[in-house]
């Protein structure tokens, strides 16, 4: 049974089996791949999905003779990269069958990411998976294995907490801001001197939309570089000015050189008697420029570095520990694929026996037509091929139902069995 | 009486899910909570169809049905929330709303029996003021619920606790929202309960006031409820004291209120 049905593999290297040198050879631009893709169509490849990003260079395929495509598409690799088979061939992984179907399935659901839970892997083999539809290099089995792939990102993504939690400082002060003010559209924020992770903050705070934006620097020109680099209109202040500004921000962000503390516990408590919503300050520098009593205040929330990056941390522990119930889901998928797979045996048994009757039917009818059938005229001869065609779907619709039954699980002995018995009774 | 005692332990089940739905953060128990809720209603509908109040052509209100109609409408209030604007907020919010109702429910069995009730007389006008004034009161509970919330959020970024825990609770602005929200609300709904009162007293007795303890009890929640609006309504204080003045508010009045109704026996409109 197994000659009717091509196989799939896989060959690729990623960020834990190659280094970056040798990663990029195979970074092919769409013009090269184009050429990649024309070549591998000459040989035994049937189906073909490349997918390249920082981390890592895969080829999926399916092939009858799934051990000479390897070799193909290695042979191919080489060319095209122009690198030496011995240079690349042992950080490359093959992978085939249910290997390669769980691979793609850990791969979409980013669980073979450098950052497990990252968002970016699942567009990016969408995006390759698009390029190669575009370019007709897939099939009926690599269309279903993609889509699988997507559903099961989905449901990683969506299921588990693998991508709930953030891992960047600059985008866990983003989160942790919008747990205490959600719109940030209407909030303000104030940038006290600059630093490289504060300007990071202040860059995802405006791709969020913030409100109003005012930088107190000691230089006007690193204040007006930052305005520029935000895209966003901004005040600039001088650092005296910060006591006046303070009761009608929002969000402070401290970056400051200084030794001594830029906002003391005093100067935050007379800024919170004036406003009724509280205020969420980050404090990254180091030495701290904010006092840490001003965080005992209520309704001020005040978070250094070593806070931001403690909450990173537990956010990491926390997506290792859903990789368990993430994997779960994965195996479960890659199982309800080769369900599906394994079934696909069956096709071309059902499709001979179709042919077999449908040959029968045909020959039959050519013989009434000559003889006892000639005097009908076209009209009421297409009528009796109609009819002839009705009985033998009718006929064959149970027969191919157990048929297609039996294909979900066509590697039993008993599925191999009937199977067997069928071919010869039909004499197919 | 049995079907009491299911609502009771339906409640108590539903409780159990709604704090589970937080402490372990899995939808299935969000879920589990609303066809519980769902059940709720059908047996809170089937309990009131069966409970007596227009009797012999008189509007009577046993002290059973004044904890009943709290808790049918704490129930229908969460009901509500589920599928409203506050959808994303009901994890939370139940997990406060649906035990306190559980409290009310388990008070109501020592009351299942008791002759204790309210005159009303042949006109409607008396339900539509307990209705109101009982529609004010949930609210307060909403207010209340939300004041809770925030305190825990604010606690939890205080404390700087893990965002996979901070992340089951709504944002600090969206509960200062829904306090000013149920406080306004809260406040029409006993103004109008209070409007429709005195109109009642003026055209059946000539009076505009009774004097009766409840009365006085019910002008004093008012005015602590207005308050509270007024704070809010002004920024006069920050977000977190406005919420532990409301925490205290609402366990001072629901204690009196609750006193007020079992323990006082005299009056205009007392459960005698």
């Amino acid at each position: 049974m197994k000659e009717y049905i091509p196989q799939i593999g896989m060959v690729g290297m990623s960020h834990k089996t190659a280094p970056v040198e040798t990663r990029e050879c195979f970074a092919f631009d769409t013009q090269v791949l184009e050429s990649f893709v024309n070549n591998a169509k000459k040989h035994t490849i049937q189906e073909m999905v490349y997918i390249a990003t920082c981390n890592r260079m895969e080829l999926y395929f399916v092939s009858n003779q799934i051990e000479e495509a390897t070799q193909e598409v290695i042979h191919l690799l080489e060319q095209f990269a122009g690198l030496q088979r011995e240079h690349f061939e042992p950080v490359l992984y093959k992978k085939y069958h249910k290997d390669a179907v769980r691979h793609l399935l850990c791969v979409a659901s980013s669980l073979d990411s450098m950052v497990i839970g990252e968002n970016e892997i699942v567009g990016q083999v969408k995006d390759w998976y698009r390029w190669a539809t575009l370019h007709e290099t897939t099939g009926t089995i690599l269309n279903k294995l993609f889509h699988q792939a997507f559903r099961t990102a989905k449901r990683v993504r969506t299921q588990t907490e693998i991508a709930r939690n953030p891992l960047s400082i600059a985008f866990i002060a983003v989160e942790l801001a919008k747990k205490i003010f959600e719109d940030l559209s209407k909030q303000s924020v104030l940038l006290i001197g600059a630093g490289e992770m504060a300007e990071l903050i202040l860059k995802y705070l405006t791709k969020f939309k913030i409100g109003r934006v005012t930088l107190a620097n000691r230089s006007l020109h690193n204040a007006q570089r930052i305005a520029s680099e935000i895209n966003q209109d901004a005040t600039i202040i001088t650092l005296a000015e910060i006591i006046e500004t303070i009761p009608g921000v929002d969000i402070i962000i401290s970056s400051t050189g200084a030794h001594h503390y830029v906002l003391t516990k005093d100067m935050i408590q007379e800024a919170v008697k004036k406003r009724s919503k509280p205020v969420f300050l980050i404090d990254i520098a180091v030495p701290r420029n904010i006092d840490p009593e001003a965080g005992d205040i209520h309704d001020v929330f005040l978070y250094n570095i070593d806070d931001l990056k403690s909450i990173a941390d537990e956010n990491l522990k926390s997506r290792l520990n859903e990789t368990t119930l993430a994997y779960e889901m994965i195996d479960a998928d890659t199982e309800e694929f080769l369900h599906w797979y394994e079934s696909l045996q069956i096709v071309p048994l059902i499709a001979k026996i179709k042919e077999s009757f449908e040959t029968i039917r045909n020959d039959e009818l050519k013989k009434y037509r000559r003889r006892k059938l000639k005097h009908l005229n076209d009209k009421d001869f297409a009528i009796i091929e109609e009819l002839t065609q009705q009985i033998m779907t009718k006929t064959l619709h149970i027969p191919i139902s157990y048929l297609k039954e039996l294909g979900t699980n066509s590697n039993s002995k008993e599925a191999k069995e009937k199977t067997k018995l069928l071919q010869e009774i039909f004499k197919l | 009486m049995i079907a009491l005692y299911i609502l009771v332990l339906l409640f108590i089940v539903a409780s159990a899910y709604s704090i589970l739905s937080i402490h372990k953060d899995l939808p299935r128990y969000v879920t589990a909570t609303k066809l519980l809720m769902s059940f709720i209603l059908i047996v809170l509908m089937a309990i009131g169809y069966c409970m007596p109040v227009y009797i012999a052509g008189v509007y009577k209100i046993h002290i059973f049905t004044f904890f009943y109609l709290i808790i049918l409408f704490l129930t229908l209030l969460t009901l509500y929330m589920a599928v409203s604007q506050w959808n994303n907020d009901y994890r939370s919010l139940s997990a406060i709303l649906i035990p306190l109702a559980a409290i009310i429910s388990i008070i109501s069995l020592f009351f299942i029996n008791s002759p204790r009730h309210m005159t009303i007389g042949h006109n409607s006008i008396m339900v539509i003021h307990i209705v109101l004034a009982l529609l004010g009161e949930v609210l307060f509970f909403v207010a209340f619920a939300s004041s809770v919330l925030y305190i825990i959020v604010s606690w939890q970024l205080q404390k700087k606790s893990s965002m996979k825990f901070i992340n089951r609770f709504p944002s600090l602005s969206v509960l200062s929202k829904l306090t000013s929200f149920s406080l306004s609300r809260s406040l029409f709904f006993f103004t109008a309960g209070i409007i429709i009162g005195i109109i009642m007293l003026f055209q059946f007795y000539g009076n505009l006031s009774s004097g009766s303890p409840k009365e006085i009890l019910m002008y004093t929640a008012w005015g602590i409820i207005f308050m509270l609006w007024l704070i809010s309504r002004w920024h006069i204080t920050s977000n977190y004291y406005l919420s532990i003045m409301i925490i205290v508010s609402f366990l001072i009045l629901m204690i009196v209120f609750m006193a007020s109704n079992v323990v006082i026996t005299s009056g205009f409109h007392s459960f005698r």
